[in-house]
């Protein structure tokens, strides 16, 4: 039997991206740019989001046979069930971008860098969450390493994305909103 | 013979609910489309429809949602097999309908996505002609979660069927769709498009709809469906079901049926019983036929500005007439001014955009095309399309992401002919001048005579009266001394017939000095006369200050919020700033304004060829330096392209056109696939700040279009950008092409996947590590060229 789906909302005051992500997607210290060029695009950044996450436990054999064997006996080595998840900071945000890159170039790269910070600081929030009480393993998304992007399209799917989430795929397998992020996080079992 | 059009306009029709769920329960098989089930097991769909009917559906939704030709190669033989299920559940029942059931493609349109407007009627054209002849009584289109994906999908329906057509969209909490769009957006969309029935499904309970149902019951004049889901999925016992039981549902049901909801059904998790209840608590209910509503809406993918009320300002800046700088950056192809102009106009206040790009030796429908779709990207401020071509006007309207206002049609029976169709079949909301073939009357009641004429006209096209807005016109006071009195003497009349009006203010003072004086007076006493609607330049400060202290005197601005936040605003202006900086600190700072203020300076008082060689140019190879020894970062140096950019455009206002420069020149895209486009763009910023000519073609460009672009422009120097490992195929091949079809061209690669082993391989000229390299590797290249 599938498990259920577990679907959340995230606050603006919510999302708390890392110092260390937010200069390394900036490349370039917050410091030694303009405070308020900064604000300005943090704050239309907030104002635009309505970040929005969907999750489900899985068993891996059933729901997932698509894994690469690798990943498997990789990254997921133990693990018989893990979580999908997919969080997305929603269209607002891609058409702030969408507007900035046609009218400001500094602040389009300033704002795709603190929106891909804000996209990674809601999904460790949403890790945090699943992974409260249970020993889960890092987690891996699809593009990267073993994991490939041709995962997308299931993991989507297993977790309604279209419909609850609002995430489409391109031919390209890219997703729209484009800040948006799919995850398996690994469920080590207790024994 | 069946007709759900009396059926509609007599009596409250029930759809049927939730099939997903159900057919899961009867074996189809999990992660399987619910409708392939019609090919697998089609006596579990009819036994489905069939229990629906017995609950008192009227209406049957075919088990064709969620499949297209994309999704399903057979989607003709599915859509085949739902019908037939339908049909053998209906029987020869005259008063029962099948609707056909389109959904969302699963693709997200462009410009936010990668699918093409045209591709996705086509998607929707496909499914209606696969349904052609095989027993529907009318189109559904339903859980639309964007503005511009539902225009699509009811054009492909209107070009391809004559059955009626059904649109329901999916609202969040908020009230929104997942693209913004609010329930008056719709409504002017689809009124416009000229649907059937209108309303909402999935998404939540009935509870949520009663919520949003107020805005439809006050401002559409359609018959409303309402097809909530059993409430919102909650876990019991490890799964999912729907919190809302069939007596919970059929109360929230009857109160929407009472309030005059004459189309109800279900969505997700709702089941025969729960349509059953429903039906039979509301049998009492009287029916209460929807009423037009007289109001004039335009709308853009987020919201629609009512007419008629409350004083709405039209910005009339997007125009080139008299504006020599839009002039040439729109014979130059670039829109980036136009954009600007947009988006600063909202921020003083207009609510609708004026667009005029008509310049004699011009591609207009291009342009207004290219315009448009620009426009609706950096605002969702609705627009007014105006140009004296009809072919023009149709093509705009016809991507036009909304509901637009058509600028405009006159009492000539040419013009009207040559206009309203399109109006008829896109939606819109027309302005009628009051003129004709013999000019325009000296008298009131001539002008009158006009409009008259013009709303008869429209009517017979099919277009509601309300979607015609009246310029009653006005000229100049200098050769007409009763010029102002006529004007204001028509706007009456007009309104004392309930008829909207608009007017472009300007032109009364044509000829004479201090314009603006006599332009805010005539404005305020023409608003007083009950003008609806005005064009005007919203960043003339007298205007402005008529504008919102009517509001404010006439009681329409809550709080008097509209107008202190207009003068807040007023007293925010930017003053220079005092401190003393060179224009070379300002390039190296990234201060653009100030970089542009400094060029102007030293421009009064040096050759402007000084200025670039002495001052802008140090200054960006300082920045350049600075960069490459990695004492500054990418952002730093983008900010200071940026300076040297203004301060570029500043010098190039003074500088006799440069004949040489044409070569000189890159050709920029991301290749086919992928989306990302900052590096490529940050490289453009950085060229052109260089005094480079830049053809950036945008993302997803196929080769065939580079290759056009290098023949068309003569530039041998192309720069391809590729994010993603699964795009370098596609730059491959696109450098393939190149070589092949445009030799002597160069390719230069860069982007995060790259390396320069990577970039030999593929057969790339350049490898580009970053955006300086690029400006380098122009360098060089022209050079180069030089010394050949």
């Amino acid at each position: 039997m599938t498990a259920p789906l577990l679907l959340g909302r995230l606050s603006r005051e919510e999302l708390t991206p890392r110092p260390a992500e937010l200069r390394a997607r900036l490349q370039c210290p917050p410091g030694r740019l303009p405070p308020a060029l900064l604000a300005r695009c943090e704050g239309a950044l907030r104002e635009a989001l309505d970040c929005r996450w969907a999750a489900r436990r899985v068993c891996l054999a059933e729901e997932l046979p698509a894994l690469p064997p690798d990943f498997l006996a990789g990254q997921l080595k133990g693990c018989r069930h893990a979580f999908v998840l997919a969080v997305t900071l929603g269209h607002g945000v891609d058409r702030l971008l969408a507007r900035l890159s046609l009218l400001s170039q500094t602040e389009y790269l300033l704002a795709d860098g603190i929106a891909s910070a804000l996209a990674e600081a809601a999904c460790g929030e949403v890790d945090a969450r699943l992974s409260a009480g249970l020993s889960c393993l890092p987690r891996f998304s699809p593009g990267y390493g073993a994991l490939p992007l041709s995962l997308q399209p299931s993991l989507l799917s297993l977790l309604d994305a279209g419909r609850q989430l609002g995430i489409t795929l391109s031919s390209s397998l890219l997703m729209s909103p484009s800040k948006s992020i799919t995850a398996i996080l690994g469920i080590r079992e207790l024994h | 013979m069946k007709d759900l059009k009396k059926a509609l306009a007599s009596e409250r029709l029930w759809f049927d609910g939730g099939y997903g769920t159900l057919l899961q329960e009867m074996g189809l098989p999990p992660g399987t489309p619910p409708a392939r089930m019609s090919l697998l097991d089609p006596d579990a769909v009819i036994s489905l429809h069939r229990a629906y009917l017995e609950a008192g559906s009227r209406i049957l939704t075919a088990n064709t949602f969620g499949i297209d030709r994309l999704r399903c190669p057979d989607y003709d033989r599915i859509i085949e097999g739902a019908l037939r299920c339908a049909r053998a559940a209906v029987g020869d029942r005259e008063d029962l309908f099948i609707a056909l059931d389109l959904g969302p493609t699963g693709r997200m349109l462009q410009p936010l996505g990668d699918l093409p407007f045209e591709e996705a009627v086509s998607l929707y054209a496909d499914n209606i002609r696969a349904a052609e002849g095989l027993g529907a009584d009318l189109i559904l289109i339903e859980t639309m979660s964007d503005c511009l994906e539902t225009k699509a999908a009811v054009l492909a329906a209107k070009e391809n069927s004559a059955l009626p057509v059904f649109v329901t969209n999916a609202y969040d909490r908020s009230g929104k769709l997942m693209t913004g769009g609010d329930p008056l957006s719709m409504i002017a969309l689809l009124e416009g498009l000229g649907v059937d029935a209108i309303g909402m499904n999935c998404s939540f309970g009935p509870d949520g709809m009663e919520e949003l149902i107020g805005d439809f019951l006050a401002c559409s004049s359609l018959p409303l469906i309402v097809n909530p889901n059993a409430g919102l999925p909650l876990l019991r016992e490890g799964r999912t079901v729907y919190g809302i039981g069939p007596e919970e549902f059929s109360d929230s049901m009857a109160r929407l049926a009472a309030r005059g909801v004459g189309l109800l059904g279900g969505c997700c998790g709702t089941t025969p019983a729960h349509i059953a209840a429903a039906v039979k608590k509301t049998a009492a209910i009287p029916y209460t036929p929807p009423v037009r509503k007289d109001i004039t809406l335009v709308s853009s993918y987020t919201h629609a500005v009512r007419l008629g009320g409350s004083p709405v300002m039209i910005g009339e800046r997007i125009n080139p007439t008299g504006k020599p700088r839009l002039k040439e950056a729109l014979r130059s192809g670039d829109l980036r001014l136009l954009l600007t102009e947009g988006v600063r106009q909202r921020e003083a206040g207009a609510e609708i955009l004026d667009v005029n790009v008509g310049l004699p030796e011009l591609d207009e429908a291009e342009t207004m095309a290219q315009a448009v779709l620009l426009l609706q990207s950096v605002t969702d401020t609705p627009l007014q399309l105006d140009s004296s071509s009809p072919a023009v006007l149709e093509r705009a309207m016809r991507l036009y992401n909304g509901k637009p206002m058509i600028n405009s049609v006159s009492g000539d029976r040419r013009s009207l002919a040559a206009v309203l169709p399109a109006v008829r079949k896109y939606g819109g909301v027309v302005v009628g001048l009051t003129m004709d073939e013999e000019g325009i009357p000296p008298t009131a009641e001539g002008r009158l005579a006009i409009a008259e004429r013009i709303l008869t006209e429209a009517e017979r096209f099919g277009i509601d009266r309300r979607d015609i807005v009246i310029d009653p016109l006005c000229l100049a006071l200098s050769s007409l001394p009763d010029s102002a009195q006529v004007t204001l003497k028509t706007l009456t009349l007009l309104r004392e017939r309930g008829i909207r009006t608009v007017l472009g203010i300007s032109n009364i003072s044509f000829g004479l000095p201090a314009r603006e004086k006599l332009n805010a007076a005539f404005f305020a006493a023409a608003l007083t006369c009950g003008l609806s609607c005005a064009i005007l330049n919203p960043f003339s400060e007298a205007m402005t200050d008529v504008f919102f202290a009517f509001r404010v005197l006439r009681g329409e601005d809550e709080g008097c919020r509209g107008y202190i936040a207009y003068t807040d605003r007023a007293g925010q202006e930017r003053l220079p700033s005092a401190e003393e900086i060179t224009l070379e600190g300002a390039i190296l700072h990234g201060l653009k304004e100030q970089a542009a203020a400094l060029t102007d300076r030293h421009l009064s008082e040096e050759e402007p060829l000084s200025v670039i060689d002495r001052r802008i140019i140090p200054a960006l190879e300082e920045v350049g330096r600075r960069f490459e020894e990695k004492r500054c970062y990418l952002p730093q140096l983008l900010m200071s392209a940026d300076a040297a950019a203004a301060a570029f455009e500043r010098v190039k206002a003074r500088l006799p056109k440069r004949t040489g420069e044409a070569g000189r020149g890159m050709i920029l895209a991301t290749v086919k696939g992928d989306l990302h486009d900052i590096g490529k763009n940050i490289v453009r910023v950085l060229l052109e700040s260089y005094g480079f000519t830049v053809y950036d073609l945008g993302r997803d460009v196929s080769p065939d279009r580079i290759c056009a672009a290098a023949q068309q422009t003569g530039c041998r120097l192309i720069g391809l950008s590729a994010l993603m490992t699964t795009t370098v195929p596609a730059m491959e091949e696109t450098i393939a092409v190149l070589h092949e079809r445009c030799p002597g061209c160069r390719v230069a690669v860069g982007g995060a996947v790259l390396n320069a082993e990577c970039a030999e391989r593929i057969g790339a000229d350049f490898y580009c590590p970053d955006a300086m390299d690029t400006v380098r590797v122009a360098q060089r290249f022209y050079a180069g060229a030089e010394e050949a």
